[in-house]
């Protein structure tokens, strides 16, 4: 075949069109090639010893080319049900290099094994305010320590559970519905945007919860946020 | 252990790639391999591409090599005696001859300058097991000749091909006057 040397040269200047190209003046690059072909691996997949390679090639070093199970970096012994597929955000569509190879059907690529999901955090602590009910300054005591012993202390992370309680306090509502919506994520930062809040493309009902809860709370916000204030420039 | 080289040659052809290799296995021949462009004959070109690139950008000192003027499948690699080795001051020439199925099997390697050591026979084969059966697709044209440079410092004198070499081998002062004696680079 003349597939010669003389390719080389000629296929070098197309190589930057391509983004997933390998290249070795691009150190970052390297560290997410295919220990088998070199390139940028496809169908990503990582064994226990922490190599990565594409799910084709690795499989066809187990079970067409190898002896034995063996990492081809460390000679780890590999054992199938423990790789783990790295899903990153780019698109599943199948490479047009891809490495099928003629008579051989190169299966799935493992799933990940995915533990439950965490619980949401500080659940219990509100949970315990939304049942009792509470003096308006007495209340936000307790909730404002669980908020700064639970959350990192960033700013936006503060104020949406903040708010969660107002809310909650006025409207009786459970929290979130029945805490299947995967915990305070979803709620937009209300805080900052109560006046506009609509613009976040809130669904229309919990909007309305928080417009009743917030207008109501009013002067309780205020006096929330001057607290706040207190607390972070202190 | 001279005929494992040729004994692998053989296995390279013997499941899943009837398609893709379209001769015989040549027993470390230089005739081009008429390969039908594939999927597969792609990826290998990649990947001997890449390690190419790698080779030139790498400044490793006592190795090189570089593909054969129209075959990337056969390349020409040259390392040299490290020192404080009897092997010290020689250079060697060698081939590598790339699989289709390259580099889940090995390429075949061999000396092409004479070299007069315990694993090597007097035909140029080596015998190294990481080109036979430990060997590993995350092995490339680098890690190769850097094994077969160490190789010559550190023969494996129990199992040797070259059974006067490893018989003076303890004799490092008679060794080394033999390699001077022995050695003929080519040109």
């Amino acid at each position: 075949m003349p597939a010669g040397f003389g390719e080389v040269p000629s296929r070098s200047p197309q190589r930057p069109s391509c983004s997933s190209d390998n290249n070795p003046n691009n150190g970052d690059a390297g560290n997410f090639e295919c220990n088998i072909c070199f390139d940028l691996a496809q169908d990503p997949i990582v064994t226990l010893c922490g190599h990565l390679f594409c799910w084709p090639c690795l499989y066809k070093w187990l079970h067409i080319h190898s002896h034995s199970q063996e990492c081809p970096v460390c000679k780890a012994l590999i054992e199938e049900e423990k790789l783990v597929p790295l899903y990153g955000r780019g698109k599943n569509s199948t490479d047009p290099r891809s490495k099928s190879v003629p008579g051989v059907e190169i299966p799935n690529r493992p799933a990940g094994q995915r533990p439950e999901t965490a619980p949401p955090p500080d659940r219990n602590a509100f949970a315990q305010h939304g049942q009792h009910g509470f003096g308006l300054m007495g209340g936000f005591g307790p909730a404002m320590t669980a908020s700064f012993g639970n959350f990192t202390l960033s700013f936006g992370g503060l104020i949406p559970s903040f708010f969660n309680v107002q809310m909650h306090a006025f409207t009786g509502h459970p929290m979130y519905g029945n805490g299947a919506a995967p915990a305070p994520a979803p709620a937009p930062a209300p805080g900052f945007s109560y006046g506009g809040h609509h613009a976040h493309g809130a669904p229309q009902q919990r909007a309305h919860q928080h417009e009743t809860g917030f207008s109501a709370a009013s002067p309780l916000l205020i006096i929330g946020l001057l607290f706040l204030w207190a607390l972070i420039w202190n | 252990m001279a005929t494992m080289n040729n004994q692998d040659s053989n296995n390279n052809n013997n499941n899943n790639n009837r398609q893709v290799t379209a001769g015989p296995p040549m027993n470390a021949s230089k005739q081009p391999l008429p390969t039908p462009k594939t999927v597969d004959t792609q990826s290998v070109l990649k990947r001997l591409q890449s390690e190419l690139m790698a080779l030139m950008m790498s400044g490793d000192s006592g190795i090189s090599a570089f593909p054969e003027e129209d075959n990337i499948f056969c390349w020409k690699g040259t390392i040299s005696g490290s020192k404080d080795t009897v092997f010290e001051g020689t250079e060697y020439k060698l081939s590598l001859s790339f699989p289709n199925d390259y580099p889940f099997k090995p390429p075949k390697v061999k000396f092409e300058t004479g070299c007069f050591h315990p694993n090597v026979d007097v035909f140029g084969n080596i015998c190294l097991d990481i080109l036979q059966d430990k060997w590993s697709s995350a092995y490339d044209v680098r890690t190769i000749l850097i094994s077969i440079q160490s190789l010559l410092g550190e023969p494996n004198t129990s199992s040797p091909l070259n059974t006067q070499a490893a018989a003076l081998w303890g004799n490092q002062e008679e060794y080394r006057k033999m390699v001077e004696k022995l050695y003929k680079p080519v040109a």
